[in-house]
């Protein structure tokens, strides 16, 4: 059963002086319920406009999308955006909370859930913190808590440790998985990192740019859990290898698109 | 050799020697001093006395024109310690102010947050609300007296009137200002319009309220004195007018300096309003910077 089912998208923006662009185009994909997809590329490509429109922030120009959240019926999805978006009024438990208090959970569970999200992201003394109080990765980090805590069945993350350093960006995709091995989410999950997409993914979904578009779809097939000493394997540089070629030419043609245009 | 060499300083502070605050300079403490204005705005009005009783002396002005400023405390003393000038204009002025500021900021803040949602009705209605600011206020005065009589309700009026644009302006551009990721945000969790409204727009728009609040209630004190002073019955404008007509010029000073801590104490009242209701905000934080 697919969870999600994006058939035939194109997103044009209409930009400055009636100059339009197109950003999206006929991107089909269908997303099994349960499945870890992560969209790789450039930057500039499209990855968070197709994650917007999957999120329904975005409607699409061409083409539909449908979500299907099961028997969740309309529960909410856990969204985590390149910028943290954090509330600024609110505390870091507050910011966390606040998906539990839309969804009408009484303040003692509430409370609760917040300490365990605040634990898994690794921040258990910030609580009574203001946003402007912390770093830019714990920022992201909360935001991260925040979009787990009222236990979405969908997933939609992007970039969400591209504020972070290498180490706590690894032990994040460690948890990450474990929360995903866990109750299976289907998760969508926007990376430049090839590294974070062959150590998180089940599919990578590569766009190319000028316009984007789909470029290549690859299982990854290693087995879970995956663990950092496995990044280290032949398979996993293969593949890695493998996909940064891909990149690397979808960057060279948007060059030479760019040179003869 | 290969390894990098860590190099220290010649005595390396510990840890809690860090943690603790470094001694502050001499004008980081003046800048951190929250008495500094206590130290500083006595001695300044200290020497604006000297110099006024100076100026007085020497060039022997009536007391009808300037009277010293013994004698201007003299008057303030006995004006500040009389009930009836606390029943009849302190009250009535304070009154007049308060629900001034009331139906402006239902008013202002109302309309504020309607045009800021929606620009097809700040279209429609800006031409209007400009239009009762471009017309000189006080000329309208004498109209609401007319209208309103010489008591509180037509005062009342003119302080709201003053006041109620500083608010609309500020709370329009505060809403329009929410940013995107917030809506986004709120988008994905499926928040309903009133949700949208009330976890995200209003306080976000609070501050950009509070910096009109403070605009608003100078304008609603000016309001409800020029009011009482071109037509009142009571109140501290028409106690101003009284004192001129009868030469106490002594007394009219003392009222000045009761018109000018009137409207302190309501600006201070307002910026108390700030750390209370937006202590997350920058502009209640310690500063960081110079
Ligand atoms: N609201 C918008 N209006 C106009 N153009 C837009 C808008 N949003 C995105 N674009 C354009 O669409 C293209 C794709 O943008 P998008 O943000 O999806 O890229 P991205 O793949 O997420 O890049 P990055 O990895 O740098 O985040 C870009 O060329 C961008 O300029
Ligand atoms: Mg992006």
């Amino acid at each position: 059963m697919s969870a999600i089912k994006v058939e035939g998208v194109s997103k044009v923006f209409a930009g400055a002086g009636g100059q339009s662009m197109l950003a999206l185009s006929d991107v089909s994909l269908d997303i099994a319920d349960g499945e870890f997809v992560v969209l790789l590329g450039p930057s500039g490509c499209g990855k968070t406009t197709l994650l917007r429109i999957i999120g329904q922030l975005e409607s699409p120009t061409v083409g539909r999308v449908s979500l299907d959240h099961g028997n969740n019926g309309d529960r909410p999805l856990g969204f985590v955006f390149q910028e943290a978006t954090l509330m600024p009024w609110r505390s870091t438990a507050a910011n966390v909370a606040l998906p539990l208090e839309m969804a009408g959970v009484p303040r003692r569970e509430r409370t609760e859930r917040v300490r365990e999200m605040l634990e898994l992201v690794g921040l258990p003394e910030t609580e009574g913190k203001y946003p402007h109080q912390l770093s830019g990765g714990m920022r992201q980090r909360v935001s991260i808590a925040r979009a787990l805590a009222h236990d979405p069945q969908v997933l939609l993350m992007d970039e969400p440790f591209g504020a972070l350093d290498a180490q706590t960006r690894d032990m994040m995709n460690a948890e990450l998985q474990r929360i995903w091995l866990e109750n299976r989410k289907t998760v969508v999950f926007v990376t430049h990192s090839v590294s974070e997409a062959v150590f998180l993914a089940d599919r990578i979904v590569m766009l190319g740019t000028k316009p984007g578009h789909i470029h290549s779809i690859t299982e990854v097939t290693l087995p879970r859990p995956r663990t950092v000493d496995m990044t280290e394997s032949a398979e996993f540089r293969h593949l890695a290898a493998e996909l940064r070629r891909q990149i690397g030419a979808v960057q060279d043609t948007d060059n030479r698109s760019a040179v003869s245009a | 050799m290969t390894a990098t060499k860590e190099r220290r300083p010649a005595s390396t502070p510990s840890t809690d020697e860090l943690l603790r605050p470094p001694p502050p300079t001499w004008s980081q403490r003046l800048r951190n001093n929250r008495w500094l204005s206590f130290y500083t705005s006595p001695l300044l009005i200290a020497l604006f006395l000297v110099a006024w009783k100076i100026y007085v002396e020497v060039t022997d002005l009536s007391r009808f024109v300037l009277p010293p400023p013994e004698a201007v405390f003299k008057a303030f003393a006995a004006q500040i310690t009389d009930p009836f000038v606390w029943q009849t204009h302190i009250w009535t002025t304070f009154y007049e102010v308060m629900m001034g500021l009331a139906l402006a900021i239902v008013l202002g803040v109302g309309l504020g947050l309607m045009i800021g949602k929606s620009p097809l009705f700040d279209r429609i209605v800006r031409p209007f609300i400009v239009g009762t600011q471009v017309v000189p206020k006080v000329a309208l005065v004498p109209l609401f007296i007319l209208w309103l009589g010489f008591g509180p309700s037509s005062k009342v009026v003119i302080a709201a009137l003053l006041a109620f644009f500083p608010l609309l302006i500020n709370t329009s551009f505060g809403v329009r200002s929410v940013p995107g990721s917030m809506h986004d945000l709120m988008t994905t969790l499926k928040a309903s319009r009133w949700e949208r409204f009330w976890r995200a727009d209003l306080p976000y728009t609070m501050p950009f309220i509070l910096a009109g609040m403070e605009l608003a209630v100078v304008q609603a004190t000016i309001g409800a004195i020029v009011g009482e002073y071109l037509g009142g019955d009571q109140g501290l404008g028409r106690y101003a007018v009284n004192l001129q007509n009868n030469l106490q010029v002594d007394k009219l000073f003392g009222a000045i300096l009761i018109m000018a801590l009137f409207g302190f104490t309501l600006y201070s009242i307002v910026t108390g309003a700030r750390r209370l209701l937006i202590p997350w905000h920058e502009s209640v934080q310690p500063r960081r910077r110079p």
